[in-house]
């Protein structure tokens, strides 16, 4: 423990000496000066394996926690380590699942196709037919893919994090870091590790994410096998395509890119802004665009929730900024948690018109470049942002993102226009609202008739 | 109420209903014509906008419906080209499927629990843990009892 403690130490050293150097003793810009400092705290993450790797992913879903420089240094992080032999997994295979798995598995490549941080996947082929949760029935012989948590992770990681602790409770009493609350961090990512860790919650959520789409003949989810799934085993079908970020050759096999990108980001308004929970970890690795043209979404490990309350201000949130309407942005986002000084918000209303006007008015519209802008904003006025407003703000950069990646011409914010403009007309014209409405309807149009 | 009281009612309601269809016909008009972005101009041009929306909304569920008659898909969805934004299920249907994806789910996390007891169960009777022949190479059959 001492030893690694000393690693820790002395990596966190080395990088913050390398940054202070390459900023010339902290004399160039603040932003040049902090894109610096971020590069090097990434390289110290990969260095430090698993628990920094994941930090930094922690670190690039919350933009309203830190800097832009951190997000999009963090973005970059490969969570890429090398496989474990398949006999330290055999154990874990046994003793978790027993011998069920002879009854199930036909065959089991014991290489790894995939190997993370957190957990390995393997391929394996279906010994009998299984009827999914769907009600779709796997015949035998179907492909499927095993992901297993690496022996001993949680407590490796866990280890790390003790070891941490008493530098990030010194650190968060500085006063210029004190904002960041990294302790409350630290509290928040060892919980979602946990969750992360036990994968029968990421299988629960697949299902959940296959039926909410069920409608849907685009979207797809791989059905989970759930007699060959427990704790640190997830069996699922095996999905045969591209990841986004080999779109191009989905473009080769004549997949029809375009609807699938404007597909994709009507699919995250809808998870938002009906189903009420969404994938907050998307990532063109977890994106796959399938050999029949189906959008097939993958790795459900950290996911976002809208409370039903919150689902109307967030459609008017998204109207407003469609229809460039700082005012009604800034209302509706007051709805969502945020609280604006009152002899502020004027100024940030014309703070955020002005950025809306240079953002999102052109031909080329980036909502990137906006949703970055705006948590710049708030966090200049220190206005204190929401967890879930952060994790809404970063799913819909990297909705833009993935979209792009299928289709660079795709304009977001004319998908949302529709979708919004819909949804919130579907909310304010209810037979209530009619019924209501209707004398006074009449009587003016009889007004003007007779006018 | 005189008779030519209810005439004179029944024509005023004719002219608003005529009215009404010439606004939304020219309205209709004026939102089909816009290029994007200019939904965003004023309220007017967004009420246009809209209106050529549902306009279209109108027409697929025409198209959907034309379709049924002929035994087609139903919905006019079929190519998966548009989804409603709002449920396309009715109400009941939807619970029924929530109340079967409900059990589906739990029948799924009984299984899985299933299998983790009867694999600690096995790890009691058994301490051998060496039941998986792995094979040369890179994969392994698991042999059927």
């Amino acid at each position: 423990m001492f030893s690694r403690k000393r690693i820790i130490l002395g990596t966190f050293i080395k990088h913050a000496l390398r940054a202070f150097v390459r900023s010339r003793f902290g004399f160039v810009k603040v932003a040049e000066c902090r894109r610096i400092r971020a590069f090097e705290l990434r390289c110290a993450f990969e260095y430090l394996g698993p628990t920094f790797i994941k930090i930094g992913q922690l670190v690039s879903i919350r933009p309203d926690v830190f800097p832009q420089e951190y997000i999009l240094e963090m973005e970059s992080l490969r969570d890429r380590v090398d496989p474990l032999d398949f006999e330290q997994i055999r154990p874990v295979i046994m003793c978790e699942l027993g011998s069920v798995s002879h009854e199930y598995f036909e065959s089991f490549d014991t290489t790894p196709f995939a190997s993370a941080s957190i957990a390995q996947v393997y391929r394996a082929k279906l010994a009998k037919p299984y009827r999914s949760v769907s009600g779709d029935i796997l015949p035998a012989g179907c492909e499927l893919a095993v992901k297993i948590v690496r022996p001993a992770t949680l407590e490796l990681i866990e280890g790390d994090i003790e070891t941490i602790r008493p530098f990030i409770e010194k650190l968060s009493r500085i006063e210029a870091i004190s904002r960041y609350n990294l302790s409350g961090f630290l509290s928040e990512f060892e919980s979602s590790l946990r969750s992360e860790c036990d994968l029968r919650i990421e299988a629960h959520a697949a299902e959940e994410f296959l039926h909410a789409f069920r409608d849907d003949p685009l979207v797809t989810a791989p059905s989970v096998i759930w007699p060959l799934t427990s704790r640190s085993i997830l069996t699922m079908e095996y999905q045969d395509g591209w990841t986004l970020d080999r779109a191009d050759e989905a473009v080769v096999a004549g997949v029809d890119v375009k609807s699938l990108s404007i597909h994709g980001a009507e699919i995250f308004m809808r998870q938002v802004l009906m189903v009420g929970r969404f994938h907050a970890d998307l990532h063109p690795s977890n994106l796959m665009v399938l050999r029949d043209g189906r959008i097939s979404y993958l790795d459900f490990g950290i996911l976002g929730t809208v409370p039903p309350e919150q689902r109307s201000a967030i459609a008017q949130v998204l109207l407003a900024t469609v229809y460039r309407d700082a005012q009604r942005a800034i209302t509706y986002s007051g709805e969502l948690g945020l609280v604006f000084p009152v002899d502020r918000v004027s100024a940030i209303e014309d703070k955020v018109a002005g950025l809306m006007e240079e953002t999102i008015s052109g031909r080329r519209r980036d909502i990137r470049a906006f949703a970055l802008g705006f948590l710049g904003i708030l966090q200049d006025e220190k206005v204190e942002i929401p967890h879930g407003f952060g994790l809404l703000i970063k799913g819909l950069i990297t909705v833009e993102g993935c979209a792009r990646l299928l289709y660079s011409d795709i304009d977001v914010i004319e998908v949302a226009r529709e979708y919004a403009t819909t949804l919130v007309a579907a909310q304010l014209i209810t037979p209530e609202r009619i019924v209501e409405r209707l004398p006074d309807a009449i009587r003016a149009a009889i007004a003007e008739i007779l006018r | 109420m005189g008779e030519s009281d209810i005439i004179r009612f029944l024509a005023m309601w004719e002219l608003i209903h005529e009215s009404a269809d010439e606004g939304l016909k020219a309205a209709i008009a004026r939102g089909s014509a816009q290029e994007s972005g200019d939904m965003a101009r004023d309220p007017g041009a967004f009420v246009d906008g809209l209106t050529a929306m549902v306009d279209a909304e109108k027409d697929r569920i025409k198209t959907g419906l034309s379709s049924s008659a002929k035994g087609g898909e139903p919905t006019g969805q079929a190519d998966g080209s548009k989804t409603s934004v709002v449920s396309t299920l009715p109400p009941v249907q939807a619970s029924i499927d929530d109340l079967r994806f409900e059990i589906a789910a739990l029948r799924g996390q009984v299984e899985s629990l299933t299998t983790s007891v009867d694999a600690l169960s096995s790890r009691l009777e058994n301490a051998g843990l060496n039941s998986i022949r792995v094979q040369s190479g890179s994969s392994c059959r698991y042999p059927k009892d």
